[in-house]
Order: structure tokens, then sequence, then C-alpha cells
């Protein structure tokens, strides 16, 4: 299975680096590195996320992970250490953050 | 190992059906509006998807200001990783190349990872329509992913085995019609296509999260979504309608192309939700009649 991956990695990043020589180099022309804005002269910017979602798409990842580990180990000692670490994880940051 | 992981079923195969079935899916819908749709590269414009590729490869790639770069060049990679690796889980000749009890869980969560990295990618542009675009898939996918998720969950159920080897070996379509109705209309979700392509819907955002990518970044991006689109017809290929069967090959093909075709109907003849219509559709309508449907093959069958 690693293997397979390895492989699969391996051939799209050749082919990513295939596209960086065959392209023409970046040149530096003056508006053309602004973000697109639709023809008005705005300011980029350093928006957040709205932290509910990314709290809610971090859960769903969690357990995507930890369900997948049920899955695939015998016992239920690894997926329980590995709720307990990222339960720990998510204190640490929560009480950092509060 | 290397050939049945690079060429056939793997990466070759996949790339080469999934520019077909980009093609399937443009000239169909085009042929319903009566237009043209491809038409100058190849017969009937065959070779279009693949002329668009490779025209991408050769195009100028640009970084603009204030983008997170690691992010901005690491998604589309990981993007494009993902899909190939999970197309070797779903069985197109007789049994797929990898497998193991509980294959079907692993190819959900790559699923969801390929929605959070859509997000991500919308993040990481920082510009204003991207991070729209981003907001908008996560929303979108994370309410059609649950839902997906449970309308599979019957087969299985039925199948008694969470391996997507074991499960195509039967047909699920006729006891559970439901269950493939909700899986449809998610998967058009999942591939971003008319009803639901509110993350680039394009009269809106420009393209949503896709805006700021450029040259090999954005063919990258685009391989990957016609593989998701291939991944979904194989899934659904092999959970309801029985997988390649006594055919191989030539039945997985059948069976697929008639799913694309389903699919570029669908597109054609209906207009774009609204994203609260969509999430809200998702949440109180296709989630409960999916758990219905659960209900219902747990007592009947």
């Amino acid at each position: 299975m690693l293997q397979s991956l390895l492989l699969i990695s391996f051939v799209v990043v050749g082919l990513y680096l295939l596209g960086y020589l065959i392209a023409p180099k970046r040149k530096k022309v003056k508006y053309k590195e602004d973000p697109f804005a639709a023809g008005m002269d705005l300011p980029i910017i350093r928006q957040k996320y709205e932290s509910k979602i990314v709290l809610f798409a971090l859960l769903f990842l969690v357990f995507d992970i930890l369900a997948f580990m049920f899955v695939i180990s015998e016992g239920v000692f690894y997926p329980v250490l590995y709720l307990a670490i990222v339960l720990l994880g998510m204190i640490l940051v929560g009480s950092s953050v509060v | 190992m290397w050939f049945e992981t690079l060429i056939f079923p793997g990466m070759v195969f996949c790339v080469v059906l999934a520019f077909f079935y980009e093609w399937v899916l443009r000239k169909t819908i085009a042929r319903i509006q009566t237009r043209f749709g491809p038409l100058y590269t190849g017969p009937a414009g065959i070779l279009q998807p693949i002329a668009d590729f490779i025209k991408l490869l050769f195009k100028e790639d640009i970084i603009h200001k204030g983008t997170d770069k690691i992010l901005f060049t690491l998604l589309p990679i990981i993007s494009l990783i993902i899909p190939f690796f999970t197309l070797l889980f779903i069985p197109v000749i007789y049994e797929s190349v990898l497998s193991f009890e509980g294959d079907l869980f692993l190819v959900f969560s790559f699923f969801a990872i390929q929605c959070l990295i859509l997000g991500l990618a919308g993040y990481s542009s920082r510009d204003r329509f991207s991070i729209v675009g981003g907001m908008r898939t996560i929303l979108l996918l994370i309410a059609f992913d649950i839902s997906l998720f449970l309308a599979c969950v019957g087969p299985a159920l039925q199948a008694k085995t969470l391996s997507i080897n074991m499960i195509s070996k039967n047909w699920f379509l006729f006891t559970q019609p439901l269950g493939f109705g909700i899986f449809i209309l998610c998967s058009l979700a999942k591939i971003e296509i008319l009803p639901f392509d509110i993350p680039e819907a394009k009269s809106e955002i420009v393209a949503g999260w896709l805006t700021e990518f450029s040259g090999k970044k954005l063919a990258f991006f685009r391989l990957s979504q016609d593989l998701e689109l291939l991944s979904m017809g194989a899934l659904g290929t092999a959970l309801f309608l029985g997988g390649p069967g006594s055919l191989g090959v030539i039945g997985f093909l059948i069976k697929t192309t008639s799913l694309v075709f389903l699919f570029s109907f669908l597109t054609a003849l209906f207009a774009r939700f609204r994203i609260d219509q969509a999430v809200k559709g998702s949440w109180k309508f296709l989630i409960p009649l999916a758990l219905l449907q659960i209900l219902l093959v747990r007592v009947f069958v």
C-alpha cells in the first residue's frame, strides 16, 4: 500500500517538475502580481475563517481518522491513545486561546 | 505491483478515462443545450481535455503578492495524489488493486481530506473571491459528505462487510433505490457540477477557490476534478451496480459511462441552487432520508 502511494507521489511530483521546466519563467511586471479584483483597486486581504467552521472541519477530520484507525487496528488501544492525544492537544490549545 | 499502480488499472488508465469522461460531460451538456461543445481537437473534439491539460502545463505560473507560498504549491500536488490513490481501492477489473477489510472507510476519509484541501486552497490564495469560494466548499461538501456516507452504509450493511471488493459482488440498486438517488445527488455536489457548483459559481465569485491558480497548478486541479468525477462513477458502480461483474473492464466501462451520462443529464437540466438552499436541503432532507434507508435495510433485509 505504501509502495503504491510512493510510486504515485513520485510520478505526480515528476509531472509538476516537468511543468516547472517547460513553462516560461516568471517575469516581474507591475500589476501582474496583484490578486484578482474584478478591475477594482482593492488591497490584499488577510482575513481569517470564521472559527466555528474551522472547528467543525477539524472535528470532522479528527473523527474520520479515528474511524479509520478503528477499522485497521485489532483492539481499541491505539484509537483511544490517538483520541487522548488529540483531546489533550485541544485542551492545551483551547486554554491558551482563552 | 508497479504495473498495476502506474499503468493498468492505475494512473495511465485513470488519466485517459478521466479525460474521456470530461469530454462526455462537456459534449452531452452542450448537445442538450443545442451547442456543439468540443469540436476541433481530434474526432468530435475528443482530445480537447488533453489539449487543455498540456496547454496549461506550458503556461506561466503566477504567484501573486500575499499568497501562502508553501500551501499554494503543495495543495495542487496533494490534491492530485489523493484521487489516484483512492481509485486503487475501487474494483476496475474483477478485483481492486489494493484492498483490506474496511477500505470503504479509508475511501471516505480521503474524500473528506480532498474537501479540506479545496477549502485550504481558497484560504491560501488570500484573495476575496478565493476565500468566499473556499468557505462555500467546506460548508457544502461537509454537509453532503455526511449524507453520501450514510447512503453508502446501506450496501455495506446489506452485504455485511466494509470491503468495497466484497460489496461489489451484488446489485443493490433495486433493493435500495432511495440510497442510490441520494448517492447521485451527493456525487453532483462532490464533483461540483451544476446544481451544486456553488463554490466556483462563475457569475458570482469569478472561479471561487480556483481564481488565483494558473499554469500547472490549475492543470493539476482540473485533472483532480476529472479524477473525482471518475471516482464517483466508479464508486457508484461498485456499491450499487454490482461492480465490474463477469465482464471485467468492459462491464466497468459500461456502468461507469452510464453513470457519467446520468450526471451530465442532471447537470444540463437544473439551475444552480443558492448556498443556503443546498446546505439546508442536505441537512433537512437528504440525511433523514438516508437514515430512513438504513432503517429500511435493517428491518426488511
